[in-house]
């Protein structure tokens, strides 16, 4: 696989929160955390959109620039994971995070501050493939078992598509020439909005 | 398809008229060139800044001005996907989510790595060179003046100077603090200067030493701060002495000058008052880490400070106020570790004097009792009242 | 120099005090993040 990448289709993201649930199941995360959230703008009003978010894979990632400890790293694929072994908790890749995609799930002391926790495009951490501890600390290694993350397969409207960067955005570009809108169909809003004026 | 043509000749005459001071090769597009003229994308991609970010914020699309969904091209809600993109990226987007943790409501900031610029570039390096060029100073000075000594005789008689609460809670103060002190710059250096001598794994367990050290001995700090303001605030009011002492220089540059001070000279106010300033507000900000997210002011202290109009007379313009929970904590970071830096420069001239820096000095702190003609030399005035007091208290009192 | 030595062990002791305490008070990520029906443990 080259360039791993996340693309949320809002034209059919339907708010099921599969992904989320799919996810938690999976990985076992804990109660209360989710590595990926489903956002909905303008929530039953006209021009209702959903998308899920999770953590977006950046390829100059802010959290592994910011991290004291340095315990990010990047795999071939662009899969940005961590060491929790290293991870002191401190917060700081939250704060650094476009997205808010990590997550503090420990019941530690104060607010946010266990080991930090987030999505890992289903590709495990530094442990062994496979491995006990591997599963315990970061999930399900599926990319291991050649397996795309569980969250796009599972996606019942395939708006969520996860994989090869290349692949996604080819298969995206296919639905916006067919449906003929919806990426954002340029100048739409400024041409139309006139109209109501 | 009246409406069309309506629609056409209403775009062209919005474009003619800024068209007219446009070079003729520019391709910029003309209906609305704040939203998505092809240089303003260009320049995106080679990362420099727009500088129309504030009108590119306005241009969010409406709900309320959408056609109906009856209409042709109404179930967008008469807005494009740019503009409902453009709302998710200036925050103005009516976000819901079943997520419940901290700031999930806000979909994308940006200021990150405005933080992380700030952090390792200024912060670090102006940070380093403030606590080397302190110590360097420092360094200078004992060797220009040496030990600052006792110019008099030694009566051999101590005067009780600190009772023993009283140095209690300066060294509950001082103890916290250089711990405080050592541990943030382990946080903040360790990366740079930590990492490469003994690698990820062994300062991965020191910085979760320091990190657990640093979040719970800052409540003996604070608790100690509250003790020392009360104990010694009122002997820290400034009066007309302190003029005299500072126009000397405190005495400190030049031999058998003692200006006239009583329990605590000009010095040793600045010392107190900028302990009181610098280390209540480190503390605010330290407990705004501390409960991320639970006590935002950096949005409402801008305010205040706007009102003022002085961020705008020193070029900064109007500061923000509208604040992502994420800036939130960039700022208090930010705040926490420059006043960190200021605080530590003035106790490291204060541990300076208090110890290597003059002779007689530490026994104020470390036994409470100091050689009276130490106190003579740097308190005359307050050796004056204790005396007077044991005088008087020793006739209220007289020997059977 | 015994009010210095009480002073750094009293220091230490409010700092295991504060780990406990705050534990205690509930500021933990359970209790922050979590809702009645949802617990981390």
């Amino acid at each position: 696989m080259a360039r791993a990448k996340f693309l949320v289709d809002a034209e059919r993201c339907i708010e099921c929160n599969a992904c989320v649930t799919a996810c938690k199941n999976e990985h076992e995360v804990p109660w209360g955390i989710n590595r990926r959230k489903v956002v909905t703008i303008n929530d039953g009003k006209p021009g209702e959109r959903s998308i899920s978010v999770a953590c977006m894979h950046c390829s100059d990632a802010p959290c592994m620039a910011v991290c004291p400890v340095d315990c990010f790293y990047q795999n071939e694929e662009g899969i940005v994971l961590h060491s929790k072994d290293l991870c002191i908790g401190c917060g700081y890749c939250f704060y650094a995070c476009p997205f808010g995609a990590p997550q503090y799930p420990q019941a530690g002391n104060f607010g946010s501050r266990g080991k930090m926790d987030k999505c890992t495009f289903c590709a495990g951490g530094p442990e062994e493939n496979h491995s006990q501890a591997e599963f315990q600390k970061y999930g399900r290694n599926r990319i291991a078992e050649g397996k795309l993350p569980i969250c796009a397969e599972m996606c019942a409207t395939k708006a969520l598509l996860a994989g090869d960067g290349a692949e996604v955005s080819d298969i995206y570009r296919e639905r916006v020439v067919a449906r003929g809108f919806g990426s954002g169909a340029w100048g739409w809003g400024t041409a139309y909005q006139m109209k109501a004026q | 398809m009246l409406r069309l043509i309506a629609t056409c000749l209403f775009c062209f005459i919005a474009a003619a008229a800024p068209a007219q001071d446009r070079a003729p090769n520019d391709s910029t597009v003309l209906t609305n060139p704040a939203v998505s003229g092809l240089e303003d994308i260009l320049r995106r991609q080679q990362a420099l800044k727009t500088a129309d970010g504030a009108e590119r914020a306005t241009q969010i699309g409406d709900p309320a001005v959408a056609s109906p969904e009856t209409d042709q091209l109404g179930t967008l809600g008469g807005a494009s996907d740019a503009d409902l993109w453009r709302a998710y990226r200036f925050n103005a987007a009516d976000i819901y989510t079943q997520s419940r943790g901290p700031a999930s409501t806000t979909l994308i900031q940006d200021s990150g790595m405005w933080w992380l610029a700030v952090r390792e570039g200024p912060l670090a390096t102006y940070g380093a060179w403030l606590l080397v060029g302190t110590i360097g100073l420092l360094a200078l000075f004992y060797l220009l003046r040496g030990r600052v000594r006792i110019d008099g005789e030694k009566t051999g008689r101590t005067i009780t100077r600190f009772k023993s609460f009283e140095r209690f809670g300066h060294w509950l103060l001082a103890g916290s603090f250089v711990v405080l002190g050592i541990t943030g710059l382990i946080s903040l250096f360790g990366r740079k200067v930590m990492i490469p001598l003994f690698g990820h794994d062994s300062f991965s367990i020191l910085a979760i030493a320091s990190k657990w050290v640093h979040n719970n001995i800052s409540w003996a700090f604070m608790i100690a701060l509250v003790l020392i303001f009360f104990m010694w605030v009122l002997e820290n009011i400034p009066n007309r002495l302190d003029l005299k002492w500072i126009a000397v220089g405190g005495g400190l540059f030049k031999k058998g000058v003692h200006p006239p001070a009583k329990k605590f000279n000009a010095g040793q106010k600045v010392i107190f008052w900028s302990v009181i300033v610098l280390g209540t507000s480190i503390s605010v900000s330290g407990l705004a880490l501390l409960f991320p997210f639970e006590l935002p002011m950096f949005g409402k202290t801008f305010g205040v400070l706007n009102a003022t109009g002085l961020p705008e007379l020193m070029g900064l313009g109007v500061l923000p106020t509208q604040l992502t929970p994420h800036a939130e904590m960039q700022f208090s970071q930010l705040w926490h570790a420059i006043m960190g830096f200021v605080l530590m420069a003035i106790i490291l001239a204060h541990i300076y004097i208090g110890s290597v820096g003059m002779e007689g000095a530490f026994d104020a702190m470390g036994s409470g009792e100091v050689e009276e003609q130490w106190a003579r030399e740097h308190h005359s005035l307050w050796v004056d009242e204790v005396k007077a007091k044991e005088t008087s208290t020793a006739a209220a009192t007289p020997a059977e | 120099m015994k009010p210095m030595l009480i002073a750094f062990v009293v220091a230490g002791l409010i700092a295991f005090g504060a780990d406990y305490g705050l534990d205690y008070a509930g500021f933990t990520s359970q209790e922050r993040t979590a809702g009645a029906a949802v617990r981390l443990d």
